[in-house]
This record gives C-alpha cells, structure tokens and sequence, in this order.
C-alpha cells in the first residue's frame, strides 16, 4: 500500500485523538467517582436514576413528616399521662370523701382542691404544641375549651402523609377526649380513615362536611342539656349511648364539677355517684392514651420501613451511578500508557524520510 | 541529417524535460499539507522518430502532459460520507446542549425543583398556621416557575443557535457558490484547446464541493465538453449554473425560524425550500430545530400547564387564612394571553400574602390541612398524557429520550468518523504526496538533467572532433 505523509499524519492524529478522548473520559469520572454523569451515558439508567432521586426526596420528607407526627403525638400523650393522674388523685379524693370519718377533712375543704384540679384539667385541655391548640380539632389557633368546659373546637383530624398513600391523624379530638362525644364502641377515640386525595373527592368531601354541620347546628338548637354540671340523672350508665347527644362517654369537666358541687353542698351520694363517672373518665383518658400509643407503634414501624426503603434506594442508585474506582483507577493507567506510548512513537518515526539520508 | 546535431537537439529536449518534472516534484513537495491537494505527475513519451534509410530513430523525450492522481470516484464518495459526517457532527453538538440543559446528574435540576414542589406542600401539611411552612411553599412555587422558565430559554436557547447556524452557513454556501462559478470560468479557459488540464484549480473545485456538501445537500454534473459543473442544491434550487451563481435567502418565519428561500428570477418569487435539506449541517440544523427541539419545548409545556392546571384546581377549593376561597394558585402575568411557561407566575396574591395559600378545606379551620394534601398528591398521579404518566415519570422519559438520541447520534458519528477516516486514507494513498518518492524523483531528475548536460557536451566535443577533422 503506498502511504503518504497525510495518511501517516492523519492516522498518528487520530490515534492520539482517540486516547486523549479516552483519557478525558476516564479522568472525568475518577474526579467525578460517577459513570454516569450525562443522560446520554445510560438513557434508561438516568430514568432509574431520576425516578429514585425524586422517590428519596420524598422518603426523607415522610420521615420529617413522621418526625413531626410523633413530637405532637408525644406531646399529646404526656398531656393525657397527666389528665389521668388529675382524674385518679379526684377518685382518690373522692373515696376519701365518700366515707363518713374521712379523716376528719371538711368536705368542702376536699372540695377547693377539687376545683384545682379542675383548673388544671382545663389548663390541660387547653395545652399546645408550638403554636398550636392540642385538642381543637382544625381550629388548632382558639383554645378548645373555656373555664366551663364548653367546646370551641370542631372534629377536624389532621391527617400527615407518612408514606405514599397513607395517612395518619395527628391530633385528638377535645370533644372526643374531653367530652366523651362521638366516641367509637366501647368508648374508644375514633380515627377518620378517610382523606380526600383527588379534587374530585375533595368537593364531595367538602359536600359531606357541610351537610354534616348543618346537622349538627340543627342539633344543637334542639338540644336540652341533659347532663350539666350538677344533674344527678346524667351520671348513670355513660358506656351507654345518650340518645340525645349519641355521647359514649363521660365529660370529664362536668364529671369533676360534679364531685366539687357535691363537696361543697356535702351530698354523699353525689360524691359516691362521681366515683362512678370518674372511674369512666380515667377509662376514657386510658383508652385515648392507648390509641395515642398505638399510633406512634405504627408511626415506627413506617418509619423503619422508610429507613430500609431508603438505603435500598440509595443502593441502588449508587449501582446505577457510581463509578467502579478501581476499575476507572485501572483504566486509567492503560489509558495514559497507551498516550505515551503513542506521543513517543509519532515523535520518533512521524519526521523521517528519505529527504534526512541525502547528502 | 546531421546525427550531432540530433543529440544535441535530444540534450536539450531532456534538460527541459528533466526541468518541467524537477518542478512538478517541487510542486508536490510544497504542497504536500495543503487541502485537497492531488500529487501531480509529469507524463513523458518518446518524441516522434525520424527515418534513416530503413531505421526509425529515436530522437528523445517529450512532455505528454502533467497529471493529477485522482479518482473522482473516490472523491465523490468523500463528498457523500463527508456529507453525512457533517450532518451528524451538528447534530452531536446540538444534542449535547440539549442534554446538558436537562442534565440531573451532576447539578439540581427540573426534576429536585418538582421534588421540592411537592415538599413543602408536605411540609404545610404538618403546620398548615404556621408562617414558615408557608413562606417554603411560596418559595418553591417561585423557584418551580423559574426552574420551569430556565429549563425551557435553555432549550429554546438551542434553537436560537441551530437558526443561527441555518443563517451563517447559508452564507457560506453563497460564497462558495461565487467561487465555484469563478473557477469554473478558469477551468473553461484553461481547458479549452483540450491540451492541458486543470489540475490545481480541479482540485480546488472539488475541496469547494465537499465543503459545500459539509452544508446542505448538493447534487452536481460535470459538463463534458467544457469542463464546467452545475450545481443543485436541495432538490430544485439551482446554485451554479456554469460561470453564473445563484443566491439562497434566508428570513425569519412568523415562529421565529429562519427559513431558506431560493429567488426564482431577480427580485422574482421566493420559494420556500427549507425542507429540501436533509444532510449536511444545514440539515441537521434543521431537523433539530424543528424536530426535537421543538418537541421538547412541547413536552415542557405540556408539563407545566397539566402540573399548574392540577394544583389551580385544587387550590381552588381551598380557604385561605381569612377564611375565604382559594382562587388559581398560578396564573398569567397578562392575561389576554394564552398559557405559556414565559407566561407563568405565582398569583400576585400569595406572593404578597402567604396567608392566601388556600390548603383548608372549610372555612375557619386553620389546622386543617386536607387540601394541601391533595395538592401533594397530584406528584404521584398519572396526569400526563391522558392519564398515563405521573409528573415525575413524564419528565423522567423525555430526558431519558434525549439521552437515547444523543446516544445513538453520538455511536453513528463515532462510527462515521472511521468510515471517513478510511476513506480519506484511501484518498491520500491514491493522491497525497509521500516524501521518499518525491526525493526519490528529485534525485532521478537531477540526473537526468546531469546526464542530458553531458549529451549536449559530449555532442559539442563530437562537433569539436569533427571541425578539427582537417587539421589532424
């Protein structure tokens, strides 16, 4: 084959061409530790890649989010360890009331410490978490209850997203906890499952609520107080359902007004009868404090699996990202022989001709 | 006849002769690197006999002319592959700013701004009062329209370069069309006793043609009898026609796209031919301007408009911190315009007041955060394409397909590249110069030049022999 001066140039160009883009490459992703670093590198991979950055994003945001869900849980619950510590030092004094030699303590002195209590009940009642109202429902910027014990809450469940798809109440209910109204069976605290995740659900969801208030004004303008603070006829058989206000369980405010009217009118039966009600309210509180319980139990254990999710993401991602260093490290160093070898030979042999051996 | 004077006549004939191929050989040497360049070599032959009784003899050399090492088929072929090589070298560079534009592996892109979007809806659906939460949904929404407004001027970007490219490389076409009309006279001129052969200005026509074929398509014929060539571009635009040049036009369209005109007559018609242009740079240009760029650009609005469609319906539905209705959450800097991601802002509202975020779902509710809930849940939902896609998977695909056709640009331009280099290789085996042969030449040159002197001394000593006859 005849080969002219061109083709040896072009060919030692393209050589040279050849390992210096190979070397660029590889230089590129030792510094970069990323095989792939353009979509172009690995079309499909990058979708991966993508998909499990913004999956990750999310990951980290739902464990945030369960962060958040737990600190207000927590929160909730110690309110509630101390509810019940309030509701068994009442029985305690209730007992101690109830019999006639009560150690020589006026009932009405037992009483003011009653109406302590009761004012640490609605200091209780009315506790926050940062800026917001424990037990108000949605309306977490009023405080839920005045210092009769009356609701200004309403039953909004703040629901947080603590995985794709699922959704975890945060709060309790004051009306619920509180007043024992629209308990579940058995006089456990009610959980709305329900949350609207498309615009479509949520306009029938908003539909619902406004029937349902509707409801409930007409209700409340029917309503007769059956059971008030000093009614004796409300206190009877609270696990059962009032007919009239559907109440399941006890109001706590009025079960301790109760037992305080009583002392301080010294009415035996209606301290003997608040023990009753009492004995309700601690089951009452109990049975919100396990359902706080059970909450944060479920929060960890999504937790652990958005943990696990996410390493197994990160894995993954590494696999389809990272760049093998001792294989890089390896080639590397063929690369640059290669262009060394390739410099020192076009140096060598690129210049010679005939032209140098003519004298 | 005088036989003396025969060899000093085939002496000087050599001396000549050996002259006009030294300076071919210089020729070649000095030309060796310069583009396009054919080795040329010098045809001798025996110059005509002369009869003596019953003997023809010989009475030396004489040029038959000067060649050049050419195969026009060859060349032909370089012009084609050239073509396409050119082709896919714009396309290349066009799809790698495509991609870099829309490259999430080594910076945050559209993608982490999406991710983050969603977030800090996540983020107020755990403090829905609080100011901080929603100061972070407005932040996000801003950076969301911007990183939507970037993303799409870095690809439009990309198609103010591919019709800026269109522009200049038209240009060029024009001039080299001027200079292929100019040589094609020279080459007329030269030709035209049918003796002597262009070689130099040949080989300049078809470096003129290749870089030609660099830009747009050409088809091209040589005219025989004078030499000269015709030149089409596209499929009817007449470039050069013998020692006259056409010019192509270019405009920018109602879209903003700079098209390609070919004038019809002077001052006459002129006729769109931008779709005529398939190859060369011109042609890739082309297609990804019109083609992928300008889909890209699609799927971006389409993106946008589904993505803040979703969330202004939702939004809607919402009460904000003063209990009254949401409204839409994005909106039209001018209204009087239909959507466009230029377009698009944060409602003017919630920019002044982010209170106005609407994420409860009644009134008089400011820990209820059940919108806020469907608006972060529109990220997973299939809204694209008729219900088909998330937002995330959509993006996710048409990155991935700019990576599959930078891809696959980038393997055919690797693999064009070689055809061409071989067939360059072949090119410059036939007709690039090599150095040992040229020296190998000078030096048989040089001795005949040495040897055809020592005929013409020789033959003046003969003449000497001869005139001194008498005295001896």
């Amino acid at each position: 084959m005849r080969v002219s001066d061109k083709m040896r140039q072009t060919t030692m160009l393209t050589n040279l061409n050849k390992n210096r883009s190979e070397l660029t490459e590889l230089q590129n992703q030792a510094a970069s530790q990323k095989k792939v670093t353009k979509p172009s590198d690995d079309p499909t991979g990058v979708a991966k890649i993508m998909h499990n950055k913004s999956e990750l994003k999310k990951l980290d945001q739902f464990d945030r989010n369960i962060f958040y869900a737990r600190t207000f849980l927590e929160s909730t619950e110690s309110t509630l360890s101390q509810l019940g510590e309030a509701i068994v030092r009442a029985k305690e004094l209730a007992v101690q009331a109830a019999s006639d030699t009560n150690a020589g303590m006026p009932r009405e002195m037992i009483g003011s410490e009653v109406t302590q209590l009761y004012n640490s009940v609605v200091e209780l009642s009315n506790r926050k978490f940062g800026d917001r109202y424990l037990f108000s429902g949605f309306k977490t910027t009023d405080a839920p209850f005045d210092s009769d014990g009356r609701y200004a809450g309403d039953d909004g469940q703040i629901q947080v997203q603590n995985m794709s798809g699922t959704y975890m109440p945060i709060n309790l209910v004051g009306s619920q906890v509180f007043l024992g109204n629209d308990l579940a069976y058995g006089g456990a605290v009610s959980r709305e499952q329900y949350v609207p995740k498309t615009v479509e659900d949520l306009q029938k969801f908003k539909l619902n609520q406004i029937e349902e208030e509707f409801q409930k004004s007409e209700f409340m303008q029917n309503n007769l107080e059956t059971r008030g603070p000093a009614s004796i006829n409300g206190q009877g058989k609270q696990s059962e359902t009032d007919p009239v206000t559907k109440a399941r369980g006890v109001n706590i405010f009025s079960a301790l007004k109760g037992l305080e009217v009583s002392l301080k009118t010294n009415d035996k039966i209606g301290i003997q009868e608040s023990l009753d009600s009492l004995d309700q309210a601690f089951n009452q509180v109990n049975l919100a404090r396990a359902e706080v319980g059970g909450r944060v139990n479920q929060l960890n254990a999504t937790q652990e699996g958005i943990q696990r999710a996410s390493i197994d993401n990160k894995t993954y991602n590494s696999q389809l990202e990272d760049a093998d260093v001792f294989q890089v490290m390896t080639d590397l160093n063929r690369s640059n022989q290669t262009l060394q070898a390739t410099l020192e030979t076009s140096a060598k042999f690129s210049n010679q001709s005939l032209m140098d051996f003519l004298r | 006849m005088a036989k003396i004077h025969g060899v000093l006549d085939v002496g000087r004939r050599g001396m000549l002769l050996s002259q006009t191929a030294m300076q071919t050989t210089s020729h070649n040497i000095t030309n060796r690197s310069t583009e396009g360049y054919s080795r040329q070599r010098v045809e001798q032959t025996t110059n005509p006999t002369v009869g003596e009784g019953n003997f023809r003899i010989g009475t030396g050399a004489k040029l038959a002319g000067i060649n050049r090492m050419n195969n026009p088929w060859i060349e032909k072929q370089l012009e084609k592959e050239n073509s396409s090589f050119s082709r896919l070298e714009e396309q290349v560079g066009g799809l790698a700013r495509l991609e870099s534009a829309l490259n999430e592996q080594s910076v945050k892109g559209l993608s982490d701004t999406i991710g983050n979007f969603f977030n800090s809806f996540r983020e107020i659906a755990n403090t829905p009062e609080s100011a901080v939460a929603r100061t972070q949904v407005r932040e996000a929404a801003v950076n969301l329209v911007s990183g939507l407004q970037l993303a799409k001027k870095q690809i439009s970007d990309v198609k103010v370069d591919m019709n800026k490219s269109v522009e200049f490389n038209i240009s060029e076409v024009n001039a080299l069309a001027k200079e292929l009309a100019s040589l094609n006279l020279k080459i007329q001129d030269i030709e035209v006793g049918g003796h002597n052969i262009a070689n130099d200005e040949r080989d300049h026509r078809d470096l003129l043609l290749k870089k030609l074929s660099e830009k747009i398509d050409i088809s091209y014929a040589e005219d025989v009898s004078t030499g000269m060539i015709n030149v089409t571009a596209g499929k009817t635009a007449i470039l050069v026609a013998g020692t006259t040049s056409n010019q192509l036009k270019t405009a920018e369209n109602n879209n903003g796209q700079v098209q390609i005109y070919n004038e019809l007559s002077k001052g006459g018609t002129l006729l769109d031919i931008t779709d005529q242009f398939r190859s060369g740079k011109v042609g890739a240009a082309i297609e990804l301007r019109d083609g992928t760029t300008d889909t890209m650009i699609n799927h971006l609005e389409d993106l946008a408009y589904n993505l803040t469609h979703e969330v202004n319906k939702a939004h809607a539905e919402g009460f904000d911190r003063y209990n009254q209705t949401g409204f839409e959450f994005f909106e039209m800097k001018d209204k009087t315009q239909p959507f466009s991601i230029e377009n698009l802002q944060l409602s003017d509202r919630i920019i002044e007041d982010v209170s106005r975020i609407a994420v409860a779902s009644k009134a008089n509710a400011p820990g209820d955060n059940t919108v806020a809930n469907v608006i972060h849940n529109l990220q997973g939902r299939p809204l694209m394409e008729g219900g088909k896609y998330s937002f995330d998977d959509f993006y996710n695909a048409k990155v991935s397909e700019i990576g599959i056709l930078a891809q696959r640009s980038n393997s055919s331009f690797e693999s064009q590249r070689n055809t061409l280099d071989q067939l360059k290789n072949i090119r410059e085996s036939l007709s690039g110069v090599n150095m040992d042969e040229e020296a190998a030449r000078m030096i048989e040159h040089q001795k005949s030049f040495e040897a055809s002197a020592r005929l013409i001394k020789t033959a003046d000593e003969m003449m000497d022999t001869v005139l001194n006859l008498k005295r001896l």
